[in-house]
């Protein structure tokens, strides 16, 4: 089965139900937590805190979104394409603002990503070429945990026979010792809020100058071996987005250098089905189809702009300020996704899904924008988000 | 600088899933905490496991401190989630960016999410 726990959609989990006994074969944790979990922590259907049917639930949304002056769209980044699609439509409908976590963090490298100025691959480049991985602001082993070990690192590839021993060289740079940090083969770390100081070491360095700034043997050393690389690929995260803000000369240098360069997140498929349509990737008013920063989910829970919002499958209450993330409790907050949490503890209206990719099938995009297609594996009660948001529709 | 002024910055909890309930005390104790080298525990006469207030202008937020394996002095971690979140500054300019924060041991108990959030 295509598990759907992650941005790395594997292909190779091995799913058996015998005799109500699940087992799950070659999964990560995250991976084998999606499956495990579709009987734990399940959203219930309630409005105002009161249990509700799905029905009812629904009927009340429609209510509030009719009757909203502006209402916003937010999440999916854990959706599938129907649904991501399904949402996009209803917010038509509605002239709502449509966003997602992008508009957080790592907005601006995915749109690079998307509009094709940022050199890239597949992961099975990646997994058949890469000599060189840097892996920049991210720790694909707590937040993609089989990257490494089904791409980057540990495979033998088909250009890459002796694997990680001889063939691969990795190297980690972050603010802190993250678990990637403890594998890869050099570490550097950062000072806080200091990348682009690094980077512009870093410049120094394949400029054939000294770095002014960091261990210099080491910084050296790591130079060489980029400058050596036959086939190197940056994965970045949300570390580097946050510290370096203005990513334009990195992005310039990693193509410099015939680097590719990949980013490590997770709502990239929503990104850019939104792309292909508005050409932005978040915080659009489907109203007119225009793009503001003054859109973002951020700004909005910040100000007075909107008066109703639809989340899917997000939970960004456990992420903003949490003076922020409390007005979901002042606004009509319409919450829908398969487990409780904290958006869905803040939100008014609770209507519980089906776990994609486990009790629903549909479309996703892996992180290198490679379309997966995930089966139904489990049978269940819980209407799939696609259906959630076309009745919606309908009843608008 | 004086001793109890750090820098936090924040990470992704691997054992910590979106499935989890937040009201679960293995999620509790997993995510109100703070990580500190031996040298800021030391400086600020904090002992591994002993809750500490940790505050700053955005919010307060008792947690439990931990000693961290690996660091540099002055800088601690916590994980990103619900106590990291009362620390953050409401500008999203700033957002992320690593957070400086006071701390100090106290005999309150861990910040509920309730308490957080009501």
């Amino acid at each position: 089965m295509i598990c759907l726990g992650c941005s790395c959609l594997c292909d190779d989990l091995e799913f058996k139900n015998e005799e109500n006994k699940i087992t799950v074969g070659n999964a990560c944790l995250k991976g084998f937590k999606r499956i495990d979990a579709f009987n734990k922590n399940r959203l219930i259907s309630s409005i105002n805190k009161k249990e509700a049917s799905i029905d009812d639930a629904i009927n009340k949304t429609i209510e509030i979104l009719k009757n909203s002056k502006k209402s916003a769209i937010f999440g999916l980044e854990n959706s599938v394409l129907e649904a991501q699609n399904e949402s996009i439509k209803l917010g038509e409908k509605t002239g709502s603002i449509i966003d997602n976590f992008s508009s957080v963090y790592g907005g601006y490298l995915i749109n690079r990503f998307l509009d094709g100025s940022v050199n890239t691959c597949t992961l099975d480049d990646v997994r058949d070429n890469c000599d060189v991985s840097i892996y920049w602001g991210c720790d694909p082993m707590s937040t993609h945990p089989r990257l490494m070990s089904k791409f980057s690192y540990y495979p033998r590839g088909k250009n890459r026979q002796r694997g990680w021993e001889e063939d691969r060289y990795t190297i980690a740079i972050d603010a802190r010792k993250s678990l990637t940090a403890n594998i890869t083969k050099k570490f550097i770390k950062v000072s806080p809020g200091r990348d682009f100081e690094l980077f512009k070491a870093f410049k120094d360095v394949l400029s054939g100058k000294l770095p002014k700034i960091g261990d210099k043997k080491l910084l050296m050393n790591v130079g060489t071996s980029i400058k050596k690389a036959k086939y190197g690929v940056v994965f970045v995260g949300d570390g580097l987005d946050y510290s370096m803000g203005y990513m334009n000369d990195f992005i310039d240098l990693i193509n410099d250098i015939g680097f590719k360069l990949q980013p490590v997140m997770d709502c990239i498929g929503f990104n850019k089905l939104l792309f292909e349509r508005f050409r932005y990737i978040n915080s659009i008013d489907l109203e007119d189809k225009s793009y503001a920063k003054d859109n973002s989910i951020f700004n909005l829970l910040k100000g007075d702009d909107i008066d109703s919002i639809l989340i899917v499958e997000s939970d960004i209450a456990s992420y903003l300020p949490h003076k922020i993330a409390k007005k979901l409790k002042d606004i009509n907050s319409i919450y829908i996704g398969p487990h409780s949490n904290l958006t869905a503890y803040l939100s008014r209206i609770n209507i519980p899904s089906s776990i994609s990719g486990v009790e629903s099938g549909g479309n996703a995009y892996r992180m290198d924008l490679k379309e997966e297609t995930a089966e139904k594996v489990i049978d269940s009660e819980f209407l799939s988000q696609y259906e959630i948001l076309s009745r919606i529709g309908e009843g608008l | 600088m004086s001793d109890n002024d750090l820098i936090i910055i924040s990470y992704e909890d691997r054992n910590v899933f979106k499935q989890d309930s937040p009201f679960d005390n293995s999620y509790i104790e997993k995510m109100a905490i703070i990580e500190l080298t031996e040298e800021d525990m030391n400086k600020n006469d904090i002992k591994d496991d002993e809750n500490i207030l940790v505050y700053n202008d955005n919010g307060e937020v008792v947690v439990k401190a931990k000693k961290m394996e690996e660091g540099d002095v002055g800088i601690a971690s916590m994980p990103k989630g619900p106590w990291f979140s009362v620390l953050l500054p409401n500008n999203i300019e700033d957002f992320y960016k690593h957070i400086n924060a006071k701390i100090k041991k106290t005999e309150d108990p861990i910040t509920t999410i309730e308490f957080i959030f009501d």
